[in-house]
């Protein structure tokens, strides 16, 4: 397969995993925000943060109100991680993918772009919010069942995987870490609200019934962050993320180094278990994470990409 | 549908004789349609219409600083011509071809051709396709021009012309295959009772062909197909031949030259490439040695084929011999490297760089076509008949600052076909481009695409301008 080839499979399924996950994201913010008294605001620049893109936002200069974040999060042009341009980018690589791909599929990211480039603008108000970011959640679905249902198995696809489990995971220590933040904050909240931000956390990874169905015992902030992190079954986790990340590398030719770089993470994450998660020392142990998973990546794009490294077609 | 309505006035019809009667060639298809209300002809071609945006048979236009796919256009009314007839065709193309051949390869050695006087240098001299880095290098079995799309026209008379030569990157051989297959869809019961020669088998003579001129002698060189990438126009044949053919399709950036050996970047590491069908013009082809500026080429690829460790197909410094000035050559070629005349007529051609012809040519730009040396695409012509007066005085002024670069053909009467109008079905005029492989032997394709357009009494049948397309039959045994 051609390195090319292989590093646009790998980006379509990162970008479209980012429109889903950050579709998610905003979604559990707005729930969370309903839910907290009106002396606790939520802040909206943080939720800029988490998403990893505030510098174009304070570029732009706007103020970090509600309706900006989130009109910025989903159709800002000039947000590269905005939805819109991820599904746009998503589109552009698979256009070149179709020789690999089941043809519905991309009609299926086709149509999936013109509803997102039609509506997402309008989902800034939040009466608009839920059914537009609900649909992009949807759609994205259909296409990730579609590849599963229909696509070849060999080795473009293992590259699809692979681009979106390693998405999924950045994703999950991405909403960790707003959770760690808010620990800080628990004391002024008072316990109701406490459970309330935790239930919203594994909501916005449609981990709560999972959650509850495999953790017996009363919610706290650790046993859920350790679920989310550690938990080997629900398919969000860092840790399920990872130990498929490790089956489609062991399927590619030359994978030694970077399934063992997946096994680094592991291991990291393993010790981290065994030694307990305390408020602490958790932001560092998350950027400790995150740096793992980026190290993955780099590790895949010399492998198996170089020279073309760089993410294609980026757009905004 | 009845023929005797059907009026092609002075022009040769493919299909049907004046009076109304059908050619006997065309005589089972004609038949079929008259039974068919026009009503039934439209709902056909709907159905046709469907099939190509179902299949995804698309073409690239740019507009509006965006790519847009558009639907092929295609009419369902085949063109047909008799089998015997295109024996003899196909027996002109690939003699064409083959001369075509031995004349880039002379002009890349010795020139004999020059000095026996039969083509001046002056014309070499001043092409700007002739590549002197091409100079002394002899690819594999001494051909450069391995793919080759001739137009044909045929005049009022029923004789078959050649109108021009494409050696540089040929396209449309994908469009032929798909018209055929969306006619097997409309008409079924057609091809029981016609014998039509079948056309798929190109991308297999295509695979052979690129096989047979592959560096390393192995039953299975790897073989290529190389995109300027997803914004060219012709995005959708290269992407369609790379399938077909089940290589790898690639761009400049997916090669990479080391020692003079081409590889291609592949997640297992890099593996060696022998046969590269390139869709990138010269001028792209390698930042090395031609333009410097291009990003869609690989650099050392030039170097690689000169030293004989990558075949590119067509060769670097083909085009020498696609040039329309050169083309009023072709039949001296022909006579000079295979002492044999040529099968195929010539349309005449005044060269303007001869002062006499030249004279003639600005003095009756009403009547002619005027062609720049080095365009294709129908571009930068000018159809006296159908010009203006200021179009007709500013062309030649053209044609007189720079008289090299222009020839001057007399307008021929484009035959026609019947194709379905709005509510009906009237002639329009219509070409041929059929497509010529040489390798170690040669291949002509039965048929080839014919462009028809669509606008009533127009002659431009090219795509992007508004021309549509016919599925060609080649009908009766061989």
């Amino acid at each position: 397969m051609l390195s090319s080839l292989a590093n646009r499979a790998y980006w379509v399924a990162r970008y479209l995993e980012r429109a889903e996950n950050t579709a998610r994201l905003i979604q559990a913010y707005t729930n969370l925000s309903l839910d907290l008294p009106s002396d606790l605001k939520s802040d909206w620049a943080n939720l800029i943060e988490v998403s990893g893109t505030g510098d174009e936002f304070r570029k732009l200069d706007y103020k970090p109100l509600e309706k900006n974040a989130v009109r910025f999060l989903c159709a800002e042009k000039k947000c590269p991680g905005s939805i819109l341009n991820s599904i746009k980018s998503a589109r552009e690589n698979l256009r070149t993918l179709r020789e690999v791909v089941p043809k519905e599929a991309f009609e299926t990211v086709n149509e999936l772009y013109l509803f997102a480039n039609e509506k997402l603008d309008k989902a800034g108000l939040r009466k608009n919010r839920f059914a537009i970011l609900n649909e992009v959640i949807e759609r994205c679905q259909l296409v990730t069942g579609l590849l599963a249902g229909t696509m070849n198995q060999t080795a473009a696809y293992q590259f699809i995987r692979l681009g979106r489990n390693l998405e999924r995971g950045d994703m999950t220590t991405r909403i960790l870490d707003m959770g760690s933040d808010l620990l800080s904050q628990e004391e002024q909240m008072g316990a109701e609200n406490v459970i309330s931000m935790w239930v919203n956390v594994l909501r916005s990874l449609s981990a709560y019934q999972a959650y509850r169905l495999s953790v017996q015992s009363r919610l706290t902030p650790v046993r859920v962050l350790y679920f989310l992190l550690a938990d080997k079954d629900f398919p969000r986790t860092l840790t399920h993320c990872l130990l498929e990340a490790q089956t489609c590398a062991e399927k590619l030719p030359r994978s030694e180094q970077v399934t063992q770089s997946i096994q680094h993470a592991l291991d990291v994450l393993n010790s981290m278990s065994l030694r307990g998660l305390v408020r602490e020392t958790l932001h560092a142990d998350i950027d400790r994470l995150q740096l793992e998973l980026l190290k993955i990546n780099d590790q895949i794009a010399t492998i198996w990409f170089e020279p073309h490294d760089e993410q294609p077609a980026k757009t905004g | 549908m009845d023929w005797k309505e059907y009026n092609a006035h002075d022009f040769y019809d493919e299909l049907i004789k004046p009076g109304g009667e059908p050619r006997d060639a065309a005589a089972k298809v004609a038949n079929y349609i008259a039974r068919l209300s026009n009503k039934q002809i439209r709902s056909r071609q709907t159905a046709a219409e469907k099939a190509l945006i179902e299949m995804g048979i698309t073409f690239t236009v740019y507009s509006e600083g965006e790519n847009i796919d558009r639907a092929w256009p295609m009419d369902i009314i085949p063109r047909i011509i008799d089998a015997g007839e295109w024996e003899t065709v196909q027996k002109g193309l690939a003699q064409r071809l083959k001369a075509l051949n031995m004349f880039i390869d002379d002009v890349y050695h010795n020139q004999d051709i020059v000095k026996e006087g039969i083509v001046p240098s002056e014309l070499l001299d001043s092409s700007k396709d002739f590549l002197p880095q091409c100079v002394g290098i002899t690819p594999k079995h001494g051909v450069w021009a391995h793919i080759c799309g001739s137009d044909l026209v045929r005049d009022g008379d029923g004789t078959i012309y050649v109108l021009e030569d494409n050696l540089r990157v040929p396209s449309g051989v994908s469009y032929m295959i798909e018209n055929r297959a969306v006619t097997k869809r409309v008409f079924p019961e057609l091809f029981s009772n016609v014998p039509i020669r079948p056309v798929d088998a190109y991308p297999h003579q295509l695979f052979d062909m690129l096989v047979e001129v592959s560096p390393r002698d192995k039953d299975d060189p790897e073989i290529v197909v190389m995109t300027p990438g997803v914004f060219n126009s012709a995005y959708f044949e290269h992407s369609f031949l790379a399938q077909r053919m089940g290589t790898e399709l690639v761009e400049g950036s997916d090669l990479v030259v080391e020692n003079d050996i081409v590889y291609m970047r592949n997640i297992e590491g890099l593996k060696r490439v022998d046969t590269i069908y390139r869709r990138v013009n010269d001028a792209f082809l390698d930042p090395e040695v031609f333009n410097p500026e291009s990003k869609l080429g690989t650099p050392g690829l030039f170097a690689a084929w000169a030293k004989g460790n990558v075949a590119l197909v067509n060769a670097p410094g083909a085009g020498v011999a696609d040039d329309k000035v050169l083309y009023s050559y072709v039949p001296d070629i022909i006579r000079f490297y295979l002492s044999e005349e040529p099968i195929l007529a010539n349309v005449p051609t005044y060269r303007c760089s001869d002062p006499e012809q030249l004279k003639y040519v600005t003095d009756h730009l009403e009547a002619l076509v005027v062609k720049p040396a080095n365009e294709s695409g129908g571009y930068g012509m000018l159809v006296g008949p159908a010009a203006t007066k200021a179009e007709i005085s500013a062309f030649r002024k053209l044609i007189k600052e720079n008289p090299r670069n222009y020839i001057g053909q007399p307008t021929l009467q484009l035959s026609t076909a019947p194709t379905i109008t709005g509510e009906t079905i009237e002639p329009r005029h219509l070409d041929l481009r059929p497509f010529i492989l040489q390798g170690k032997e040669s291949w002509v394709t039965p048929g080839g695409l014919t462009r028809v357009a669509l606008r009533k009494g127009s002659l431009v049948v090219n795509s992007s301008q508004g021309g549509g397309s016919k599925d060609t039959w080649i009908v009766g045994e061989r």
